[in-house]
């Protein structure tokens, strides 16, 4: 008798923790998941916008270029041809660097992406799709650390065989511990790739920074110079196409202002990625997903994301600049 | 710790000032074409990374203060206008030496 009240008493605790148990797993998962996706979109839009400043850089030069052909005399126009339209090249076209930084900047994004859908698929096949990810992000840092710095990131074959077995045994029913498990080994094993990586990035800024600048107060001093000598020439009478005329130096002007700050806010930003994903590596070496300094570090990693994508949106896209 | 980039910059932010004075088409054309130059050589400078141990490294530093001083002068005597467009051409030609891009200066 006792023994049947027993399995009873058992049985109905079963019941009545099984819920909890799924509740608290599902809290778990959905707590780690949460901070891992937070910190993944951030990073990746992160490394969006330094894409995007990078094309600047190259964008600002190609119109930079097409200004001075602009400006040509009456015997440059005489001897103008096709060599020197050939010629108007963005700076990515003869700057390996640039290029490489580009492609590090990508595996950061890729990284970042393939991180968060790990901590979030639901399903093997996303897991899977996770993986592949993975492999491509951690491949372009290698290459572009190699190209950057002519030194190896360390990333090893036998590093890409573990990623992989680690992420197999998630399974095909999705284990959370090992879920757990992958997440960690790979931000272990990433961390230091991640800083090395970052640091080449925030060290390449400057020259991108001189020659954007350059290209865009360039443009902006021809344009007022175009302006002057339109007004007195009497090409443009009306006080209307004045105004709009003034108003689109106004606006060339307020590009030129953020352009000296975007390139602060870039080096800051890499340096924010690299200090989340230190606070990651940090938390997740002993074993939680979720602390104080990580809650406080993706925060911040995600303000400034937003605020940088808001404040810079007219700057980076160009379609919105010509608005 | 002076660069080649940084004072290339200086030069051509002064002939960006320049080129806003009252001065002939003729020597606006002149600043543009020299800033073109300008430009060119910058690219070079920062893709070449060129290290302060180059031979005419320090004559090249000096040459382009010279010129952005000049430039600096210029912007409120312009009948130095010749002097400065001289002073530009004669930098460029040292930083030419340098990074060897194969542009011919003519002063």
């Amino acid at each position: 008798m006792r023994h049947k009240r027993f399995n009873k008493w058992r049985y109905s605790l079963v019941w009545f923790m099984l819920p909890m148990i799924l509740i608290a797993q599902g809290c778990f998962h959905h707590q780690s998941a949460t901070h891992i996706k937070a910190f993944s979109v951030a990073s990746a839009n992160l490394a969006d916008q330094t894409i995007k400043v990078y094309e600047l850089t190259d964008r600002s030069t190609v119109d930079r270029k097409i200004i001075e052909i602009a400006v040509y005399s009456e015997k440059e126009l005489r001897e103008l041809d096709r060599e020197t339209i050939d010629k108007i090249k963005g700076v990515f076209s003869d700057n390996k660097k640039i290029d490489t930084c580009m492609i590090a900047l990508n595996g950061i994004k890729e990284y970042a992406k393939a991180i968060g859908d790990l901590s979030s698929a639901d399903y093997s096949g996303d897991i899977k799709k996770a993986s592949c990810e993975l492999y491509g992000s951690l491949t372009s840092l290698n290459k572009a650390y190699k190209d950057l710095s002519n030194k190896d990131l360390g990333i090893a074959k036998e590093d890409f065989a573990l990623f992989a077995s680690l992420i197999n045994a998630i399974g095909e029913a999705i284990v959370e511990t090992k879920r757990r498990k992958a997440i960690k080994d790979i931000v272990i094993k990433t961390n230091p790739q991640l800083i090395k990586v970052c640091d080449e990035i925030a060290s390449s800024v400057e020259n991108n920074k001189v020659l954007t600048n350059l290209d865009l107060n360039t443009i902006y001093a021809e344009k007022v110079e175009s302006y002057k000598s339109d007004v007195k020439s009497k090409k443009i009478i009306k006080l209307n196409d004045k105004v709009s005329r003034i108003k689109e130096l106004m606006q060339c002007s307020r590009i030129c202002k953020k352009s000296e700050t975007v390139f602060k806010d870039v080096k800051e930003a890499v340096e924010k990625v690299k200090r989340a994903h230190g606070v990651l590596y940090e938390s997740v070496k002993k074993d939680k997903f979720t602390t104080p300094e990580l809650t406080k570090e993706i925060g911040e990693l995600v303000a400034f994301a937003k605020e940088m994508k808001k404040y810079y949106d007219d700057l980076l896209d160009p379609e919105k600049e010509k608005k | 710790m002076e660069t080649l980039r940084s004072n290339i910059v200086d030069t051509i932010n002064e002939l960006n000032k320049l080129i806003h004075k009252n001065i002939s088409d003729e020597e606006k054309n002149i600043i543009r074409k020299r800033r073109r130059l300008y430009f060119a050589l910058l690219e070079e400078v920062i893709v070449q990374e060129i290290p302060k141990s180059t031979e005419g490294f320090d004559e090249a530093i000096e040459a382009l203060q010279a010129a952005t001083k000049s430039i600096n002068e210029t912007k409120d005597d312009l009948e130095k206008i010749s002097d400065s467009i001289k002073k530009v051409s004669e930098a460029a030609e040292k930083i030419e030496k340098i990074v060897k891009i194969g542009i011919k200066v003519f002063a």
